[in-house]
């Protein structure tokens, strides 16, 4: 399997965590309370395609009823190879992590 | 909702750009942020955050689209050359139809450029001002490019708006032929002035030896152009060195002198209205006419430029000059006794004196409007016609390619695609139309040229306004040429096409037939202009004029005049005693120029100004009548036997004689003072009217006078079996009584054949364009059925094996044709006839256009068109059926 990228770790743990709510708008606030950054949906949509075209997620068009807009919206969710890729993820992390402790001064 | 409508603007902004399959991803995001953002910041900010999102998917969508017109271009390219290759008789058509439509717009757009930036290359132009006067007095109003000497002066001393001021005088009588000798070297030189030195501050006359500043400031000093100089000194530095010249200074006998050359400058270019060869210091002229800066009265010839300062209006200027019109006035009406009614001064602007200006005293003859039009208006046909042909190939072809709008229709292509697909097309055939047009051009040129009297060169297609003209006339004819195919084509319904439903070339016939109409109607249209120009020509070449020209040797004294104007009488008998001369006579002007010398004439035995008569004056000998066969209409003509008639006679002609206010039988006897030599004198014959400067005016009133100092002609007749003996000997009497002038002759009827070159000019043009018409519209025609027959095969064959014969097959497919023909020539025949007669008007003898004009001219068409459409069917008609049906 492919490395993902941070950003795309990132988007991709969005669209798990917020399940059937996923568009771009509700993705970069996701993103937003991960990581304390405002990127641009620009910024957002590049992983987001990407993951798209990869096959990580999947869109379809639905509606979402707090919106102003009255338009179609695209909504995303992950499929199986993305869920695999984050259960990969979460693996490497714990391995990677394994025996670090975090420095007294900054325990508080 | 609200917020919607508000977001419109923006939202549209952004659509446009973003690619097709991101807008349904990312249309509802951006509403929904923009919606956002107003809650949270404010309409404005959030209308300036969307902006700012759409600017920043343009270099996107810039690469983008450049891309992609590149890959259509391609293929357009790909596919115009191949559609090319296989139809090349039809691209030939169409290219070489439109390529001299285009050659011929070339050249007008060079003439008409070339006519109307006359005099804008000096360097502030638009401040510079020839000063010209009006003046009515007693006898009539006059309006002149002539100032009095002193008013330059006056200007420079007192008027601090004038930058520069500076006169611009000719030598008098000789100013057209001044004998200029060096050695073996001597010529007549026609473009001789005296110049104020200040003259090279107004206009640009840029020197390539010696100094402006110091060149023309000392008496005898002559600056000369750069070809003059080759032509007398070769390749020796001409500064320096000494020209002799005869110059005429106005007191009565031209003078002969040394002239120190003193500066070089560059030939004066051919949109000037002001050409010179050799410009001669203005102390050399005060030398010997002292009055010049003083005498406010004189006028003759002296042209006055001024340079304004900048901010100045020639308006207000002009309201300065007036105190020295009052002036002028007063000192008009102590001297005469008579009040001037109105003298005034009025300013010309520079560039506009080649074509608005027609004054008495021009520098040389002005441009005419009259023909700019009619040359344009022909080259707009001839492109018109080229245009046609273009798009009535374009539309027939259209057919053929049915298929291929069908396949692009289907693919994706939508109207506007293949629109600028096809007109992408048409740009590329009007691209090598262009090319040929070029090739052309140079042929073309010289030839018109030849025609017009012009001196344009290829060099002349590097101004930017014929650049920007061109580039006009590219986009133009490529645009309407390709705009109505490309509607065609791209009409086509793809389903229909490609079930092949399709009846190839319908919709189009109406528009079609109607253009091919107009080609035709331009055809006769044009053709019976060119008839009727030839038609005038010949009239007017074979009426009688009332005087003889034939066998007519005209030796015109352009030096050593006061010599001739006392000794004529014996240079007469020298000639005359060489065998094959018959006749010889002097006189002041001969037919083919304008007579410009005239009399007021007063009746009774002394000259006031009252009501005096103008007549045109011929000052001749006694044998003038007789040598020119004029047939006289009563009384007697000049006799040398009969009284003195040199001091007592006067003839007019019979325009003259009405003119005075008798009639041919009451005018003889009466008695007559003239302004010119307050002479007084009776009338004593009448001569019938002499059509001196052919039928194009009406016959002038002249007057004819025995008086020698006006004398500049002498015409020999000669016998027509001994001319080139008789050339040789005259050759050497002209020796001897004007040794070191140079030998130059002219026969009448070739001077006379002047009088008509415009119109000849325009006969010649109008022949050209309409042939080439002509030849266009045959060829787009004959392609347009070759089409049509391979198109109507199968049911020529099918109407053959029924029974029809091969004529009446071809006549049926003829008919549609005949029709056009006939409606077209409907439409030319009465707006031909109004041009034609608009043109005639300006004759004052002139023909009647009548029935045969019109009928030749429709008959030419007709038989071109069917000779296209016969040549054609004719063929397919005669072919075997069963080649034609076998296929099925």
């Amino acid at each position: 399997m492919k490395e993902l990228t941070r950003k795309e770790e990132q988007v991709l743990l969005a669209v798990h965590h917020l399940q059937d709510e996923a568009c771009l708008i509700t993705i970069c606030e996701q993103v937003f309370r991960y990581t304390g950054n405002r990127y641009s949906p620009g910024t957002i949509y590049a992983p987001l395609n990407r993951l798209d075209i990869n096959g990580y997620i999947e869109a379809r068009s639905g509606r979402n009823p707090e919106f102003a807009s009255k338009k179609p919206i695209r909504f995303y969710r992950l499929t199986p190879k993305g869920h695999a890729a984050l259960v990969e993820l979460q693996k490497a992390y714990s391995r990677l992590w394994t025996g670090f402790e975090t420095p007294a001064e900054e325990k508080i | 909702m609200k917020n919607e409508n508000q977001a419109k603007p923006p939202f549209k902004f952004l659509r446009r750009l973003l690619p097709i399959d991101e807008i349904d991803d990312v249309d509802g995001c951006f509403e929904e942020m923009y919606a956002r953002a107003v809650s949270q910041k404010g309409t404005g900010y959030a209308k300036r955050w969307i902006l700012l999102q759409a600017l920043k998917s343009l270099p996107g969508f810039l690469t983008h689209l450049i891309y992609w017109k590149l890959l259509m271009l391609k293929n357009t390219l790909g596919i115009t050359l191949r559609n090319m290759l296989k139809n090349k008789g039809f691209f030939l058509i169409k290219v070489f139809g439109l390529a001299s439509g285009v050659a011929c717009g070339m050249v007008v757009i060079l003439y008409v450029v070339n006519e109307l930036t006359y005099d804008t290359y000096h360097p502030d132009h638009e401040r510079i001002y020839r000063i010209a006067n009006r003046r009515i007095t007693e006898i009539g109003e006059f309006s002149g490019a002539e100032t009095p000497g002193p008013l330059a002066v006056a200007i420079k001393e007192e008027l601090s708006q004038a930058e520069n001021v500076a006169r611009v005088i000719p030598p008098f009588e000789n100013s057209k032929h001044v004998l200029v000798t060096r050695g073996e070297n001597r010529f007549f030189e026609k473009q001789v002035w005296f110049v104020d030195a200040e003259i090279l501050k107004i206009l640009s006359i840029p020197f390539l030896e010696g100094s402006a500043r110091t060149a023309l400031a000392r008496p005898k000093t002559v600056v000369i152009s750069a070809g003059t100089a080759r032509k007398y000194f070769g390749d020796l530095p001409p500064l320096g060195r000494s020209l002799s010249i005869e110059l005429d200074y106005d007191t009565g006998a031209a003078v002969t002198e040394d002239f120190q050359v003193t500066g070089v400058v560059r030939d004066a270019p051919a949109n000037t209205h002001f050409k010179y060869d050799m410009l001669i210091s203005m102390p050399t002229l005060q030398a010997y006419v002292p009055s010049l800066d003083q005498d406010w009265g004189e006028y003759h010839s002296k042209r006055t430029y001024v340079k304004l300062g900048r901010n100045v209006s020639p308006e207000a200027f002009a309201r300065q000059l007036r105190p020295y019109s009052e002036q002028i006035a007063s000192d008009f009406a102590k001297r005469v006794g008579k009040p001037m009614r109105l003298h005034e001064f009025f300013l010309q602007p520079l560039d506009s004196l080649h074509m608005k200006s027609n004054l008495t005293a021009e520098t040389e003859p002005t441009g005419n409007m009259y023909y700019v039009y009619i040359y344009s208006f022909a080259a707009l046909l001839i492109l018109l016609i080229g245009c046609i042909n273009f798009v009535n190939l374009s539309a027939t072809l259209a057919a053929a390619r049915s298929r291929e709008v069908g396949i692009r229709k289907t693919l994706g292509g939508s109207r506007w695609d293949l629109v600028f697909q096809f007109l992408g097309e048409s740009q590329i055939v009007t691209f090598f139309a262009f090319l040929v047009a070029f090739a052309f051009l140079s042929l073309l040129l010289r030839y018109f040229n030849r025609m017009a009297g012009t001196a344009i060169t290829f060099q002349a297609l590097g101004q930017p306004l014929v650049l920007g003209s061109l580039l006009v006339l590219f986009l133009v004819v490529g645009f309407s040429a390709g705009m109505y195919p490309a509607l065609i084509l791209s009409r086509f319904k793809p389903v229909s096409i490609l079930k092949n439903q399709h009846m190839p070339g319908k919709q189009g016939n109406v528009v079609q037939r109607l253009l091919v109409l107009g080609q035709f109607a331009i055809c006769i249209f044009m053709v019976v202009c060119t008839l009727v120009v030839f038609h005038q020509l010949t009239f007017m070449k074979g009426k009688a004029l009332g005087f003889s020209r034939e066998q007519k040797l005209i030796l015109e004294v352009k030096s050593n005049q006061a010599y001739f104007r006392n000794n004529y009488e014996a240079i007469k008998s020298d000639f005359l005693k060489n065998g094959g001369i018959t006749n010889a006579t002097v006189s002041s002007s001969v037919p083919g120029e304008a007579i410009e010398s005239g009399y007021y004439l007063q009746k009774g035995a002394s000259f006031i100004p009252l009501n005096s008569k103008r007549l045109k004056v011929l000052t001749v000998d006694y044998d003038f009548i007789r040598s020119y066969g004029i047939a006289m209409a009563s009384g007697r003509p000049f006799q040398k036997d009969v009284g003195n008639d040199e001091a007592a006679a006067y003839i007019v002609n019979e325009a003259g004689a009405r003119e005075m206010g008798f009639t041919t039988q009451s005018v003889l006897g009466t008695v007559w003072t003239a302004h010119y030599h307050r002479k007084t004198k009776s009338v004593i014959g009448v001569t019938k009217d002499f059509h001196f400067l052919g039928l194009k005016d009406s016959v002038e009133p002249i007057l004819l006078d025995i008086e020698n100092s006006l004398l500049r002609t002498i015409t020999l007749t000669l016998d027509t079996k001994r001319i080139s003996q008789a050339l040789a000997a005259v050759k050497e009497t002209w020796a001897v009584h004007f040794p070191g002038v140079p030998f130059e002759y002219a026969f009448l009827d070739e001077m006379f054949g002047k009088v008509y070159q415009y119109e000849e000019q325009m006969g010649k043009l109008l022949a050209m364009i309409s042939g080439l018409g002509i030849a266009i519209a045959f060829l787009g025609l004959y392609g347009m059925v070759v089409f049509y027959a391979r198109q109507r095969r199968k049911e020529m064959a099918i109407r053959r094996v029924v029974g029809a014969s091969t004529v009446i097959v071809a006549l049926l497919m003829t008919r549609r044709f005949v029709s056009l023909v006939f409606l077209a020539g409907i439409t030319a025949i009465p707006l031909s006839y109004v041009a034609t007669s608009r043109w005639l008007q300006d004759f004052a003898y002139r023909i009647q256009p009548g029935f045969p004009v019109f009928a030749f001219a429709f008959l030419s068409a007709f038989l071109i068109a069917m000779a296209a459409v016969l040549l054609q069917t004719l063929r397919a008609a005669r072919d075997n059926p069963v080649d034609s049906l076998r296929s099925e």
